[in-house]
Formats: C-alpha cells, sequence, structure tokens
C-alpha cells in the first residue's frame, strides 16, 4: 500500500515537472520526484523489520531494518538538495536578466 | 587495487590544493592528469587485470579495472592534456578552467572504473554537477540557461535510473553491475534509459547539440569527448551482462547513428554541426558492443580536436565559412581532423571501424559504409566553399596542439586488436563525400532554436523515450 503511495508521489512530481510553466516549479516537482523515490529506499529498508539496525552483540538478526539502502540513500539526499541549491541560483540569475519565469518566455529571450 | 584507486582519486586531491593554493591553478590540469595517464599507459595487465575489486569488505564499492576502463582513463588523460596544451598556446589557460575541468576528469575516471550500480549514479551525478559549472563559466544568459537545461535533463534522466537501482536490489540484495543480469529485462532498460539520457543517445540526446555547441570551446571537447561516455560505457557494460540486452542496444546505436546525421544536415553553426556529429558517432559504439570501446577511444580523441580546432576558425556559421574563401592553413587546421573523424587510414577511428566492420553482419557493416559517407559529407562542408586566389598563404609547421592530437591517435591506432585493415575503401569514401561536400549547395535552416530543443519537449522525449524501451523490454522477455 505503502509502496503505491509512493510510487503515485513519483508520478505527481512527473507531472508537475511537465504541465508546470514556470520554472520555481518545475524544480520543486523534480524535488518532489526525487523525494519520492528517496522515500522508495526507505521504505524498502523497511520491509525486513523497523527497528533501527544498530545491532547488539548476541541477539537475533530479527525485526531489523535494512541498513544499506538507507546508507546509500543518504548520498542521493544530499546531491538532490546540491542540485536543488545550484538550479535555484542560477533561475534566480535567469529571473533577473529576462525578467520572468516562465520557461518559455526565457526560451525565447535567450534567443536574440 | 590501492594504486588503481590511488590513481582516480590524485585528480580531486590536486584539484582541492589547486583551489587552495592559486599559483598552482593554470598548472594543475596538466600535473594532476599524470599519475592516471602513466597507469593506463605503462599497465601490462598488471592493474587493469579484469577482476571485480571490493573496496572495504563484502557490501564495499565494486570497482573493475579492465581494458575497458583502462582505455577510457588513458583517453580522459589524453584530451586533458591536449585541450591544456591547446589552451597554452592561445593564452587562454584560466585559472577558474584548469581545477574544475581536473575534477570533472578525475570524476568520469571514477565512473569508467565503476561496477557498483549506486556508485555510477553518484558518479554520473558529480559529473553532470561539474559539466553545469563549466558550460556556463563564459557568456551570459544562453550558456546560463543551456546550463539549467543539462542539469534538469541529468537530473531527470539520472532519477529514472536510481528508481531502477532500488528495482535491482530489491530483487537481487546486490548492488553491482553484475546483479542487473539477474533482473527481468524491462528494469535493465530503465537502467539504460536514465543513462541513455546522459549519454546523449536517440532522442534522449537531443539536449546535445544547445550543450555542447553553446559551451566555450575546450569545455566542449571535453563534454563531447569524455563527458557523454559516462552514459555510454556504463551501457557497454551492462550489454556485456544481460543477455537480451545487445539487441535493443545496437537498434538505438542505429537509430542514433541516422538522428545525429539528419540533425547534421540541417545545421548552420560549425559547434552545432559537431555536437550532432558526436550524437551520431556514440551511435557506432554501441552497434557493437564489444568493439564500442575502441571506437569511443578514437571518436573521444578526435572529437575534442574538432571542438578545438572549431574555436580557431574565423566565424561560426558554416554558410559564412563557405562564402569567405578560407585561407588553405585554416582549412587544412579544421579538415584534417574531420577526415581522421570519417575514417583516414592510419588514425585510431579508421582501425576502430575496421574492427567493428570485422565483427559485425552484413546489415551492420553495410549501415556503417553508408554512414560513413554521410559523415565526410556533412563534416566536410564548412571547409570546402569557395577558394579564394589572393596571396599566396604561407604553410605553418602544425602548432603543438595539433602534433598532440595526430601522435595521440596514430599510437593509439595500431593498439586496436583489428585483423584486416581496409586503407582503399575509406579512402575512396573520403574522397566522394568531400567531393559532394564541394559540389551540392548548402541550403542551412534558419538558425532559431529548433522546436524540439525547448525544456519541456527535451524532458518529455526523455521520459517517453525510456517509457518505450521500458515497454520493449516488457515485450521481449
Amino acid at each position: 500500500m505503502l509502496r503505491i503511495v509512493l510510487l503515485a508521489v513519483v508520478a505527481i512530481g512527473f507531472a508537475g515537472l511537465f504541465l508546470r510553466r514556470n520554472l520555481i516549479f518545475k524544480v520543486l516537482a523534480l524535488d518532489i520526484v526525487t523525494t519520492g523515490v528517496v522515500s522508495l529506499f526507505v521504505y524498502q529498508a523497511s520491509t525486513s523489520g523497523r527497528r533501527p539496525p544498530i545491532v547488539e552483540a548476541g541477539t537475533s538478526l530479527q525485526g531489523y531494518a535494512d541498513p544499506l539502502p538507507q546508507a546509500v540513500i543518504l548520498t542521493a539526499i544530499v546531491i538532490s538538495f546540491a542540485l536543488l541549491a545550484l538550479l535555484i541560483v542560477y533561475i534566480m540569475d535567469i529571473s533577473r536578466t529576462c525578467k520572468t519565469l516562465e520557461a518559455d518566455c526565457i526560451e525565447r529571450k535567450v534567443q536574440k | 587495487m590501492t594504486v588503481v584507486a590511488a590513481a582516480v582519486l590524485f585528480p580531486f586531491f590536486a584539484a582541492v590544493t589547486a583551489l587552495l593554493i592559486s599559483s598552482l591553478r593554470s598548472l594543475v590540469l596538466p600535473l594532476g592528469l599524470l599519475p592516471s595517464l602513466i597507469l593506463a599507459l605503462a599497465d601490462g595487465g598488471r592493474f587493469f587485470h579484469g577482476t571485480v575489486l571490493r573496496l572495504e569488505g563484502p557490501l564495499g564499492v565494486a570497482l573493475l579495472p579492465d581494458e575497458t576502463a583502462r582505455l577510457m582513463i588513458l583517453l580522459s588523460g589524453l584530451v586533458g592534456l591536449g585541450i591544456w596544451v591547446w589552451m597554452r598556446r592561445n593564452r587562454r589557460v584560466t585559472s577558474r578552467f584548469c581545477p574544475l575541468a581536473l575534477l570533472l576528469v578525475g570524476s568520469c575516471n571514477a565512473v569508467f572504473i565503476s561496477y557498483d550500480l549506486f556508485n555510477l549514479y553518484v558518479g554520473i551525478e558529480l559529473v553532470t554537477v561539474l559539466g553545469f559549472l563549466l558550460i556556463r563559466l563564459e557568456g551570459g544568459a544562453r550558456q546560463i540557461w543551456t546550463a539549467v537545461k543539462y542539469l534538469l535533463l541529468g537530473n531527470l534522466g539520472m532519477t529514472l535510473f536510481l528508481l531502477a537501482v532500488l528495482r535491482v536490489y530489491t530483487v537481487t540484495g546486490d548492488l553491482r553491475l553484475s546483479a542487473a543480469g539477474e533482473v527481468t529485462l524491462p528494469v535493465v532498460m530503465l537502467l539504460v534509459g536514465g543513462l541513455a539520457v546522459k549519454g546523449g543517445l536517440f532522442v534522449l540526446g537531443l539536449w546535445l547539440p544547445e550543450a555542447h555547441g553553446g559551451a566555450p570551446s575546450p569545455v566542449s571537447a571535453l563534454l563531447s569527448g569524455v563527458v557523454v561516455l559516462t552514459g555510454v560505457i556504463p551501457i557497454l557494460r551492462l550489454a556485456a551482462v544481460c543477455l537480451n540486452l545487445p539487441p535493443v542496444v545496437q537498434m538505438t546505436g542505429g537509430l542514433s547513428v541516422v538522428l545525429g546525421i539528419v540533425l547534421a544536415l540541417r545545421e548552420r553553426d560549425v559547434k552545432r554541426l559537431l555536437a550532432c556529429s558526436t550524437l551520431s558517432q556514440l551511435g557506432y559504439v554501441l552497434l557493437c558492443p564489444a568493439a564500442g570501446v575502441y571506437f569511443a577511444l578514437g571518436h573521444g580523441l578526435v572529437k575534442a580536436w574538432l571542438f578545438l580546432a572549431a574555436g580557431d576558425l574565423p566565424d561560426k556559421r558554416i554558410d559564412r565559412l563557405r562564402s569567405m574563401g578560407l585561407s588553405l592553413p585554416d582549412r587544412l587546421a579544421f579538415a584534417l581532423p574531420c577526415l581522421v573523424l570519417a575514417g583516414l587510414p592510419g588514425f585510431t577511428v579508421w582501425s576502430a571501424k575496421a574492427l567493428i566492420l570485422g565483427q559485425a553482419g552484413v546489415l551492420i557493416a553495410g549501415f556503417v559504409k553508408v554512414t560513413s559517407l554521410l559523415t565526410a559529407f556533412y563534416l566536410l562542408r564548412p571547409v570546402t566553399g569557395r577558394f579564394a586566389w589572393g596571396e599566396p598563404v604561407p604553410l605553418r609547421w602544425p602548432p603543438f596542439g595539433v602534433l598532440f592530437f595526430i601522435i595521440a591517435l596514430t599510437t593509439t591506432a595500431f593498439s586496436v586488436p583489428s585483423s584486416s585493415l581496409p586503407t582503399l575503401m575509406p579512402l575512396v569514401t573520403l574522397v566522394i563525400g568531400g567531393a559532394a561536400a564541394r559540389r551540392m549547395p548548402f541550403h542551412p535552416a534558419l538558425s532559431v532554436l529548433p522546436p524540439w530543443e525547448r525544456l519541456d519537449h527535451l524532458m518529455g522525449c526523455a521520459v517517453a523515450a525510456t517509457l518505450i524501451l521500458y515497454l520493449t523490454g516488457g515485450m521481449l522477455s
């Protein structure tokens, strides 16, 4: 069930990426897609159990979350944050010269 | 293992040092590239032995230092060095370019040697960010907009890739690239789709002409020569692992070749023409996955050379170049790398093409021959225009940058394990292509950006093509 909800989040993000004209909303939609994918990784980690994967010696391994997806996805979170920051800075720069945030308008103006 | 990892990591170390110590900045590019270059040249199967290594235990990042990785590290080092030599002559070495370019080459090397799906994702995202920063290094709003489009597209592709990586991990519990052989074909197709956006293949790579054509020439050289391969080489590795994949990959490659030629025929700007030809030539790499890496090596070197030569041309518009009466040295400086790319005997592209022809069937061989002719035709059009019969210009001794690329291409040419090396057929192709370029009238399209290169269409094409790949995978399995 949760997996379907998360896939729906990814799909909504894609829809926003295509349907929104405003660049800021496009970037936010891209962030929603990434967040959806990250959540899917976290969900995948929790299928084997929900206890935080800090195992003490001598206990059984039942019921712990899978540490590997959690560990790798941390990198993806950092990367997507960095990309978001870069994109927003440069979109700000463009909007200052073009006086608009609409993708089509910018496309026409920078060609001149 | 430590030696290989150190050679890959040294560029990062050198670049960061140079960012801290400003007097090092313009020299850091050749210094930082030397260790990996020496390792790739001097290695006799000792370090690049082709067995999977794991950093730090059974869950660590997997590396595969094999012949493919060696050739690609050699390519990135040579291209970086060639660009530096070229910029040195033109006195265009800037302290901002060198550390960034070195970081970019370092992350490309990390992608080439990586055998771990998640590590590939990290490496390719790093490449995207650095490419973004380099594209917008010089220039105004247009460059920034191109760079933003590049970043959005690259990120979109890698998000699709990440979805597929999750699927691979769920099914196999492993993140090594070989795990992709155990999942169903649609998931592999999703991986390929994400990588193809980055690699600039078929309609997924329509962003390529604007990004590579709009960047400063040395940056275009790096992007077209090395960076696109960070998407293509993992596809080759996947094709070696997944049994059903090669036919689809070959099909995509063939379509990419044709699309690139069609786009190139209507192009008016020299640098955009070269970027279209990158889109087309990368198709050859996929046409014969087993021999592709040699072609990628040859193409990367020539394409870097071509972009640098295009930066020295007096004008960027093909119709102007054809009518202005170029001097002979200018003409030769651009025509020579064009001929090499179209398959002039004695250079790497020629011997790699011979290898492809030797391994492929009749159908693919015929396709390669016809498209080579068209390649010679569209590449030579800028420099086969009106001759100016005025003052005879003395032929100069070729500058150091040109010699560097000639030596690099001739020395690597004969390391390609090709059984037969035809010389007559490529020469005939070049002569016919050149004559056609001279005779045929040139009617370029208008200089406005074609509609399919708007942001929405680019993203739409990329996602739609990935979906089609996904569904094709479903039908084939």
